[in-house]
């Protein structure tokens, strides 16, 4: 008997479908992926398998957990399997955990709940069981709060409340999409060995391809609440029968088309340039301490270049491109755009450098104030111009940048929620071309969109490289981003750029250990297939 | 268009979700209720406010009377209806008050920070210590007692609420990608905050303003009552209540009735403010 086992189910709200005859099995020890972009029903999967259907869902088919229906089971039949037989993991560590409850407590609330043993033995099992996902008791005491834990070490937490009683299937929903890539691979390894070592069925689900290639033995593939392939996870995707597998495949590892452009004079240089922050006082006394986010950063950005700044997260990728943009002020160093010093240039000088560069973020969703059309919110930096323009030409503007990234101009009057995370992300970048500007910094632009949007909007980047000679700075931890898309590549470290380089020569040879160590993480579907 | 699938269904307009919120329809009807009471005494009563017949003193609810007459035999509806203008008039003024120096207050503290934020935060809660009914009536004693001075006193201690409520919203909205889009767009904080934060905060502002203004009607109701609100001969619940409070035994009805128009009122105002907030703010609703 499998000890998951889906069979035609199928799931409604109203008259939508989120999931339509969807079957299949997960044996004991196995770990089964589950794949599909946004929308295509593998959340509901989930919860399907855990029995925490939302209100208003109307389920069909069987959902057998060693044999017995899920979906006829009373509330408190399954909250007796929940936490105890199936565990779940989910997206967001940051979320997932009571922030007023300390990680020691946390962990033994559901031991004592289920096995009603004393808190004192409760407590002991929940510091084995900390131990065991990477956080020793001496080193992370059991009365330590979530928000002194970094975003990992939580996810490491929420892992440790899930299989606290061994459950005997676990439920892991895009468990490392919040978290960098070296911290994925870490935390998938630890999902991998409990698996395996305790015969625990795990149910992975991701939109990565590249990531449930890498652990999973079989593999579902979703679209539109459909089973499109499932089998062995290695041989369907080296065979990739359908197509939107082959779609699916195709887009995750896309390069767009460049035309490599011979180096321009130099746009954007930035010398010995470092940011603190001061730290929460200790004592009255003393002066407060300081966090040094960027210490002693040079580079150079020439015109028309695409350069890519890669590193873990916190390691201030972020800072130093809102330094750039001139949102916060370097503590020390200079920042110059076109040959003016950005800090020390009188108010029309700063207009004309940020005409000259331009900002697009990670999230499409909160990157638009909600209240405002598209164009209002496509023209606002139209406000940088010397000269207001008429409301007819800025209009006219707009559309002319929104067909530049390939939207129509019926989009103006409506929304930012009448569209969809891709779309909105070439919004953004409409926002930021309608300057003219020879600079775009692109927080992350990409790692929120799902394959297939990914590529259409890394396509947006190159076409606009190619055709205006626009220079881009990618800010990544995706290597895949970077090498799909720039030239030259800068390995950010703890403040400090510790290598750079041709985007090849830098991934193919990493030199630094911090380089290496993102190269060694990064899923590579490529390679995992072996071919 | 591949994307197009993915598209949110149009929202309902934030009207028809109202009203199809039964606490805040509830509270709407017996607001307008009020307000209708108080607009139709502009042009008419049953009978004139100042009209003492002493031989109809005391009567109880009739076809005549409707709701009876007072120890001067002064038509108790006729006086709840003109009661009501002074009521919604203070409330309307104070909460004005609050809104227009508060608002600008908080938004100012949130986009500086720092000291200016200190010391703006600081001087509120000041004034948040002083017990706002008390206070009231050490700004009449001073000033005398009368509806212009009630309102400044209730208007002072709205001031701070508001000035709370538009610093914690601004607050919020301050580190999103949107504020600081509108920043590399070179825009100034007066600029960002009309134009991005004032429109993303109007909810939590409507909230409070009702919430505000119930609590406006219940201060000026208590003056008056002290006799520090509205002078007579004009009417006002407060003190309605205050010259029923020796008729308990002989006409109960002289204090019902007022007290009534004072809970009707600042209920109504209390659903209506509950209801907008979940409809305004879906997060705060709990999950169905």
């Amino acid at each position: 008997m499998s000890l998951l086992s889906i069979r035609n189910l199928i799931l409604r709200f109203g008259r939508f479908t989120a999931l339509d005859d969807v079957s299949f099995d997960i044996q004991a020890g196995e770990i089964v992926g589950i794949v599909g972009e946004s929308g295509s029903g593998k959340t509901m999967t989930a919860l399907a398998s855990i029995g925490l259907l939302p209100d208003g869902a109307r389920a069909k088919g069987e959902v057998l957990f060693e044999g017995r229906n899920l979906l006829e089971l009373d509330e408190h039949a399954i909250g007796a399997l929940r936490g105890d037989d199936i565990g779940m993991v989910f997206q967001e560590p940051m979320t997932a955990l009571n922030p007023v409850k300390t990680i020691g407590d946390q962990v033994a609330e559901g031991i004592i709940w289920h096995t009603k043993i004393s808190k004192v033995a409760a407590r002991e099992k929940a510091a084995q069981m900390l131990e065991r996902v990477g956080l020793a008791p001496s080193q992370f005491p059991l009365d330590r709060y979530p928000h002194e834990l970094s975003g990992g070490q939580r996810q490491r937490v929420v892992i440790a409340i899930a299989c606290a009683l061994n459950p005997r299937l676990l439920i892991a929903d895009e468990p490392t999409t919040a978290l960098d890539v070296v911290l994925q691979a870490q935390i998938l390894e630890l999902l991998r060995d409990l698996a395996k070592e305790r015969g625990m069925g795990l149910m992975l689900i991701s939109h990565d391809l590249a990531v449930v290639a890498s652990m999973a033995d079989r593999i579902v593939i979703l679209q539109n609440g459909k089973v499109v392939e499932a089998g062995p996870a290695k041989q369907v995707l080296r065979e990739m029968h359908e197509p939107y597998t082959r779609q699916l495949a195709k887009a995750s590892t896309y390069v767009p088309k460049r035309t490599i452009r011979s180096g321009g004079a130099a746009l954007l240089q930035i010398t010995n340039v470092c940011r603190d922050y001061a730290l929460p006082r200790t004592s009255l006394f003393k002066k407060p301490g300081h966090f040094r986010a960027v210490d002693d950063v040079s580079l150079c950005v020439n015109e028309g270049e695409m350069v890519a700044l890669v590193g873990r997260s916190g390691c201030g990728k972020s800072t130093l491109a809102r330094m750039i943009l001139a949102l916060h002020k370097p503590t020390s160093g200079s920042i110059k755009l076109g040959g003016i010093d950005i800090n020390a240039a009188t108010d029309a000088e700063r207009r004309a450098a940020r005409r000259n560069m331009q900002i697009v973020f990670q999230d499409p969703y909160g990157s638009f104030n909600p209240r405002k059309t598209v164009e209002w919110l496509v023209c606002e930096p139209l406000h940088l111009l010397d000269q207001p323009l008429l409301r007819h030409d800025a209009r006219q503007l707009a559309s002319a940048v929104l067909a530049q990234v390939g939207l129509g101009e019926d989009v103006l009057d409506r929304y930012p929620h009448q569209f969809s995370g891709g779309q909105r992300q070439r919004i953004a970048i409409a926002r930021a071309l309608i300057t003219k500007p020879k600079l775009i910094a692109a927080d992350e632009p990409v790692s929120a969109l799902d394959v297939s949007i990914r590529a259409q909007v890394l396509d947006v980047f190159a076409e606009l490289n190619a055709n205006l000679g626009l220079a881009c700075l990618f800010i990544t931890h995706d290597l895949h981003v970077a090498r799909a898309i720039t030239d030259r590549v800068l390995v950010m470290s703890a403040g400090r750029i510790v290598e750079h380089g041709k985007t090849s020569d830098v991934l193919d040879n990493p030199k630094s250990d911090a380089a290496k160590e993102l190269v060694a993480a990064a899923p590579d579907l490529a390679k995992i297939l072996g071919t | 268009m591949a994307d197009s699938k993915t598209r949110k269904l149009p929202t309902p307009g934030i009207i028809s979700l109202a009203i199809r919120n039964p606490a805040f329809l509830t509270g709407l009807i017996l607001s307008l209720f009020i307000f209708a009471g108080g607009l139709v005494s502009f042009f008419w009563t049953p009978y004139d406010v100042s009209l003492v017949t002493i031989s109809e003193r005391l009567k109880t609810p009739s076809f005549v009377y409707w709701l009876g007459t007072d120890h001067f035999g002064r038509d108790i509806l006729s006086m709840i209806m003109v009661g009501a203008r002074n009521s919604i008039a203070v409330a309307c003024v104070a909460v004005g008050i609050g809104l227009l120096i508060g608002i600008p207050l908080g938004c100012w503290a949130a986009a500086r920070g720092g000291l200016i934020d200190t010391v703006l935060m600081r001087g509120n809660d000041v004034v948040f210590a002083f017990p706002a009914l008390l206070s009231a009536v050490m700004i009449t004693a001073i000033f005398g007692p009368g509806a212009v001075n009630a309102i400044i006193a209730i208007g002072i201690f709205n001031i701070p609420v508001f000035a709370r409520v538009a610093r914690a919203g601004a607050m919020a909205l301050w580190p999103r990608d949107f504020i600081l889009a509108a920043r590399a767009a070179g825009k100034n904080r007066i600029q960002i905050t009309l134009e991005h934060i004032l429109p993303n905060m109007a909810h939590l502002l409507i909230v409070q303003g009702t919430i505000q203004f119930s609590l406006g009607i219940l201060a000026e109701a208590g003056l008056s009552y002290l006799g520090l609100g509205a002078q007579p001969p004009a009417p006002s619940w407060g003190r309605m209540l205050a010259e029923a409070q020796t008729m308990m035994a002989i006409g109960p009805h002289t204090a019902l009735f007022p007290g009534l128009a004072i809970v009707i009122s600042v209920l109504g105002l209390n659903l209506m403010g509950d209801g907008l907030r979940d409809v305004l703010d879906p997060k705060l609703s709990r999950a169905k």
